[in-house]
């Protein structure tokens, strides 16, 4: 088996000219920053600072502005120019929101600065110090210069350099590679020298940081003392490894530290789509961290918190929050390289219904196109795509196929075409001439997505005219966009590629995938006309990324090491914005055991993108082809996920609003609780369920971690009750995953089984209350029509339920209203210590009926269930039980 | 709006309970199990618990094991293994009059679809199913007809090869014995050459030992010799080489000696080589003789034959229970019975890869000649092929489609595809 990542086709820091020359920037422990805040210069409004900064050595002035910013003020789209800005400014926003930045160097303070050396220091209260910047000094722009006449000079300047070096008292920019960079067999001219920009940040009281996806690394950011800097550089990298800082196929540079003596969460967001570096250092009472760009501006967010929720608000609003997903993408997905052709497909989706499996969407890999030339099909092996298309979609069901933006020199080919008349293409370094690279279709050009006339037309290709055979049930899935070349320089492009606007590809190689996602999805909702929400899947990712549709973690395999990866690298996405996040399920290189793939299925169900992927070398894995009780395990698995539908989608809705993470680590809810911020193999969904999946073989019991603050939590399964915070050995065997609800939650769900969620609609739901040691619980419903964006106006039905003196009632804070015919078909109560319940009365605009209710036995006492109380979802009602 | 809803809500309930309750006949139950359900408790089929008559097809799931709603989905989520059995023995009951009468999954009553051909299995409204039962009886009569006359041609085919496997079942025990004699020979004839070997090496030995012919105890003729010792030398008669001793002692001269060690070494190799070429031949014999070949050598005929056809490309062949070949790549050879006469599995095949090593899962249906039909790869380097073959037509399974289709009269074989309806249930 071929299973390591071939290192040599990857860059570490010492064959990078800018890393190398950071780090060496910072090696020195005691050496002083040489840049100054010119005092004379600053000038302070209510909104904004500004002062000039300067190198004591060369005088290079550099503008500094620091902004205010308050909520809601700021789309993410109004930022994206600013990667490109030459004249070098350093700009932070300064992300309090609060009306006034309060400066003054005394008292009542949120931030204040030091002129010489400039610092700059952050408070989230006045007395609590979360972050200082340039404290180390490590501050530093390399100001554009032009390239050295000859040699000789370059060697006199050099010798001239030294000296000074020896003399100063300032920390010096080496000169290595500063010119010309050799890679392989690959050249970066580097026509414009070096422009590089750093930063040093202090987490002051922090143990723990977290973010900068993405890596096969821990959640919690480990020092980089000896290893390689964390790397943001998006690459199709082969077979990764685990616990690594390599770059992987996404980039997001934030970065969140806890701080558990006052409970407050700080950020900061590196808004730089060029090659990163980040280094981090633990020492005692803070957290250093030294973060360094290839070029763009020194362009960084401070957001103050002071609560992990205010997190992810402050910075949903720099860069937009999740897209609430059309309800179908958040069920099963079914994938493979590949379909081979539509008897496959039908025989697939034939085996499902036999089965009983419920699954949503079925995708299509390379395979199905003609030649590898996206947007069309292989008709030999797919005949009527629109027949086939149709009759998933009878079924309620929808198809994926893939869309990559590698396009296939081949004239005649509408894309080559209409990119060549438009001449849309990414650059090479001359400028004018057309780039080729190599991917999958063999010899290709690559659309230029950092414009917005090329995303026009990209978008327009999407159109039910302009895509053969698409029919409304047809989505799409973006791969090899970070963009992978397979002849390229770290497969992908040359840096000094030219873009629209003689940008150069090194100055906004990571947001390009983001790019091709959002032009993808722009394509997907004008096909309809606001009727019908988008579902895109991209593998290359960037801040804001979350606004285009889900992201999965790439090509990981078979075994355990990649499922148990799998939940610290969906936290880290999880925690930057992009809530819509999974990994393929089974692992993409390999054939996992039937144990593994059980194990997969448990923990797939409760992550937020939930498909199951394998690659065309693997032997086929579908659910059915294994015994009964494997294909009966995984089926569970499958359905327990069907079942929280209601749950998920309502988790999504919060993530849609306000940004707030489907997936959430411990410390999300339980900021207080140091104990929880280690821990990644294990999280919740929402704030209600806590998930421990099972990633390790022949394992039958697991421990599970409860965090302090909480109230008790319930298994899911069995309703025992676990009252207490602290490690638990909790029984897991193969056929169950450790999930609990939280004591004082009211958890909805669907419990019959349906062959896909379309079938669902009409299903009757469950409410599961599970009270707290006050005998208390609420919970919440968001239902609206799972597909369009009426949802938007005033199409919606938020419901809100409580639990309090054996009164049950559903209302809603939000005026909007959806009809709908649904009724509750049961409320299961756990953890009631009143007289035994009997009967139940329901009140519902006017209308009293009465239900039977049951007790039946579970580890921690009687369970009461309200049978058919038959309450109409989407109103307000009553339940007095007795 | 909002009172219109809350009635619609009432109302869905109330029709829901007539529907289900008042029919003479339990919903999605069968003829000949509706007793089970008839009295005032009903008993939860297989988790045992004893609940009350009513909450049968209340659309509320009671039983643990679910099957208190076998006309409802309210039990959907309940399952229990048995039920993926084929043919489905649970779930809900479709009558579907003129056609099969079969049982679908409970999660398919009420979500819109319509699956049974009778349309019962959509009852609330929101969708209607037309009655499809007696086109689709139709259709599936000429098919099952079709699979009748298959099996019953192919079956007699059968029975001409089972005779000729009868014919070639001794000539297998007759190779393998005729192989054992062969090795016993063999080995016989190896201790034989072995001792010889034996004798001519230590006959040999000895001649390695003596010295290149001695020549230095030699005083050649035209030699100037002065000393007394050579004179004598000389002119002693019996003044022999060693080589002469050699010779006079063995009767064979240094050379023939060697030579003929060589010579008996050789034997023993040839021999060994045949012994161990006879060994692997009984192995395949003996392999041969344990292979299955059905329950009356049926598909013995078919060993060694191959069979050819050509599929993207590619030149595909399989030697029955020997090997399968891409053109020249091997797809793996003869392993066993991956399901006992309906699937063969050819295993260690090429490495491919990333996916290992090739292999062929051959499905066996019955034709009435012996041919390859489908070829596919479902995953990269992992083959299948149907093989249609009269080996696997059987008069029995005829006989049991023609019970279960309950035909009356004699198979229409002229083909005019009339239909009786008394041919169903």
């Amino acid at each position: 088996k071929v299973d390591a990542v071939d290192r040599g086709r990857f860059k570490t820091c010492s064959r990078s000219g800018f890393c190398t020359r950071n780090r060496e920037f910072a090696a020195v422990e005691d050496a002083l920053s040489p840049y100054d805040l010119l005092e004379d210069s600053v000038s302070i409004s209510a909104a904004r600072i500004t002062a000039d900064l300067i190198h004591k050595e060369n005088g290079e002035k550099f503008l500094l502005v620091i902004s205010n910013y308050q909520d809601n003020t700021l789309a993410y789209g109004s930022l994206k120019k600013r990667h490109f800005i030459n004249d070098m400014k350093l700009v932070v926003y300064l992300a309090t929101f609060k009306n006034k930045i309060s400066i003054n160097k005394q008292k009542e303070i949120l931030f204040f600065y030091i002129t010489s050396p400039f610092e700059l220091r952050f408070f989230s209260d006045p007395k609590t110090e979360v972050l200082r910047a340039n404290s180390r000094g490590l501050f530093n722009i390399e100001h554009y210069r032009n390239k050295p006449e000859n040699n000789e000079n370059n060697e006199e300047n050099g010798v001239t350099e030294e000296e000074n070096k020896n003399k100063s008292k300032y920390r010096q920019m080496s000169d290595h590679d500063l010119w010309e960079e050799k890679f392989q067999s690959h050249s970066d001219s580097k026509p414009r020298g070096p422009s590089s920009v750093g930063m040093d940040f202090s987490f002051f009281g922090s143990k723990n940081v977290y973010g900068i996806p993405e890596h096969a690394s821990s959640f919690s950011l480990k020092s980089t003392k000896g290893t390689d800097p964390y790397r943001l550089y998006n690459l199709d990298v082969f077979e990764y490894e685990l616990d690594e800082t390599m770059a992987l196929y996404g980039s997001i540079p934030l970065m969140i530290s806890t701080q558990a003596d006052k409970a407050t969460t700080s950020a900061v967001f590196w808004l730089n789509a060029a090659e990163t570096w980040v280094d981090i250092d633990h020492k005692e009472d803070k957290v250093d961290t030294h973060w360094f760009s290839e070029s763009g501006a020194l362009d960084f967010f401070v957001l103050l918190g002071p609560t992990p929720k205010d997190i992810f608000r402050q910075y949903a609003a720099l860069t937009g929050t999740q897209e609430l997903p059309p309800l179908f993408s958040i069920a099963y997905h079914q994938c493979r390289w590949n379909y081979k052709d539509q008897e496959d497909v039908a025989t697939v989706d034939q085996k499902f219904d036999e089965y009983d499996i419920p699954y949503d969407v079925l995708w299509l890999d390379i395979e199905h196109t003609d030649e590898k030339k996206y947007f069309t099909w292989d008709s030999n092996k797919f005949p009527a795509p629109k027949e086939m298309l149709d009759s998933l979609a009878d079924k309620g069901r929808h198809m994926v196929t893939i869309v990559d933006p590698h396009i296939k020199r081949s004239s005649g080919y509408s894309i080559f075409d209409g990119g060549n008349e438009r001449d849309l293409w990414v650059k090479k370094s001359d400028g004018s001439s057309t780039y080729e690279g190599h991917c999958w279709p063999g010899s290709s050009s690559y659309l230029d997505f950092s414009s917005e006339e090329t995303r026009k037309y990209w978008a327009d290709q999407f159109a039910y005219d302009k895509y053969e055979h698409s029919t409304p049930s047809l989505f799409i899935w973006n791969d090899m966009n970070e963009p992978s070349v397979f002849n390229g320089p770290e497969v992908t492009m040359q840096k000094d590629l030219i873009h629209k606007g003689n940008v150069e590809h090194r100055d906004l190689h990571n947001q390009f995938g983001a790019w091709v996602h959002q032009a993808t999805q722009e394509g997907l909702v004008a096909r309809d006309p606001e009727s019908r929400r988008s579902f895109v899947l991209s593998r290359a990712f960037f801040a804001g990324s979350q606004k285009y549709g889900a992201i999965w973690t790439g090509d990981n395999g078979a075994d355990w090491g990649h499922l148990e990866a799998s939940i610290p690298m969906l936290l880290s996405i999880s925690v930057t914005g992009i809530s819509f996040c999974g990994a393929d399920v089974g692992g993409f290189f390999g054939n996992p055991n039937e144990e593994l793939l059980i194990r997969w299925y448990q923990a797939g169900a409760y992550q937020p993108f939930f498909r199951a992927h394998a690659h065309l070398d693997t032997k086929r894995r579908e659910p059915f082809l294994y015994s009964a009780e494997t294909s009966g395990l995984i089926r569970q698995a499958i359905r327990a996920r069907y079942a929280l539908l209601p749950y998920w989608y309502s988790c999504f809705y919060h993530a849609s609003n306000t940004g707030i993470p489907v997936m959430r680590p411990l410390w999300v809810e339980y900021p207080q609780d140091s104990k929880s911020f280690d821990i990644e193999d294990e999280y919740l969904i929402g704030s209600d369920l806590l998930v421990k999946p099972v990633t390790k073989s022949n394992e039958n019991t697991v421990s599970v971690y409860f965090p302090e603050g909480s109230d008790g939590w319930y298994d899911t399964l069995t309703y025992e009750s676990y009252p207490s915070s602290g490690h638990v050995q909790v029984d897991a065997p193969l056929s169950k995953i450790p999930v609990f609800q939280r004591a004082g939650s009211i958890v909805p769900r669907k419990q019959r089984a349906r062959r896909s969620s379309s079938q669902m609609e009409n299903d009757p739901y469950t409410l599961i209350i599970a009270l707290d040691s006050k005998g208390e619980a609420h919970g919440e419903l968001y239902f609206d029509d799972g597909v369009s964006f009426e949802y938007k106006k005033s199409s919606r039905n938020h419901r809100q339920f409580q639990f309090k003196n054996n009164e049950i009632i559903s209302y809603s804070t939000d005026s909007a209203f959806m009809e709908s015919s649904v009724v509750i078909e049961r409320i299961v109560i756990l953890g009631y210590k009143g007289a035994d319940l009997t009967k139940a009365q329901i009140s519902q605009q006017g209308f009293v009926i009465s239900a039977d209710v049951f007790s039946s036995p579970s580890p921690s006492g009687p369970v009461f269930t309200v049978k058919r109380p038959n309450a109409l979802a989407a109103y307000d009602w009553k339940i007095e039980l007795h | 709006i909002v009172m219109k809803s809350i009635i619609c809500g009432v109302l869905l309930l109330f029709v829901c309970n007539v529907v289900l309750s008042s029919n003479e006949k339990l919903f999605g139950v069968p003829d000949k199990e509706q007793s089970i359900y008839a009295g005032e408790l009903f008993t939860c089929r297989e988790s045992g618990e004893k609940i009350r008559n009513e909450m049968v097809n209340d659309d509320f799931c009671d039983c643990l094991d679910g099957s208190d709603e076998p006309g409802t989905s309210a039990c959907s989520n309940v399952i229990t293994l048995s039920t993926y059995e084929e043919p489905r023995q649970k779930g809900f009951y479709c009558k579907n009059q003129g056609h099969k009468s079969i049982f679908i999954a409970n999660s398919f009553v009420n979500d819109g679809i319509c699956d049974c051909c009778d349309g019962s299995d959509e009852y609330s409204g929101h969708v209607e199913c037309k009655n499809t039962c007696e086109e689709r009886g139709k259709l599936e009569l000429s098919r099952v007809k079709l699979e009748i006359q298959l099996h019953e041609r192919g079956a007699n085919e059968k029975l001409k090869m089972i005779e000729e496997a009868k014919l070639i079942r001794p000539s297998l025990q007759q190779d393998l014995d005729e192989s054992k004699e062969k090795l016993e020979k063999l080995r016989t004839n190896l201790i034989e050459l072995e001792e010889k070997e034996a004798k001519a090496k230590a006959l040999a030995d000895i001649a390695e030992e003596i010295h290149d012919d001695d020549y230095d105890e030699y005083i050649r003729e035209d030699e100037e010799v002065d000393d007394e010792e050579g004179r004598l030398r000389r002119e002693d008669p019996e003044r022999m080489s060693n080589q002469e001793k050699f010779e006079k002692e063995h009767g064979v001269t240094l050379v023939a000696a060697k030579e003929a060690y060589k010579d008996a070494k050789s034997e023993v190799k040839t021999c060994s080589r045949g012994i161990r070429d006879e060994e692997n031949r009984m192995e395949q014999f003996e392999k041969l003789l344990n292979t299955d070949f059905g329950l009356m050598d049926e598909f013995l005929p078919l060993r060694g034959q191959t069979f050819s056809t050509r599929a993207g490309g590619y030149n595909y062949e399989l030697r029955v229970f020997e090997s399968a070949t891409q053109g020249s790549t091997s797809l793996g050879n003869w392993d066993s019975w991956a399901t006992k006469y309906s699937k063969m599995s050819y295993t260690g095949g090429k490495r491919c890869w990333g996916a290992g090593e090739r292999e062929v899962f051959v499905t066996v249906e019955c034709g009435v000649t012996t041919e390859i039909s489908e070829i596919d790869e479902p995953s990269t380097c992992s083959y299948t092929m149907v093989l249609k073959t009269p080996a696997a037509c059987s008069f029995e399974y005829a006989q049991e489609l023609r019970a279960n289709y309950n035909f009356e009269e004699e198979l229409d074989v002229d083909g005019t595809g009339n239909v009786k309806s008394s041919w169903f249930f």
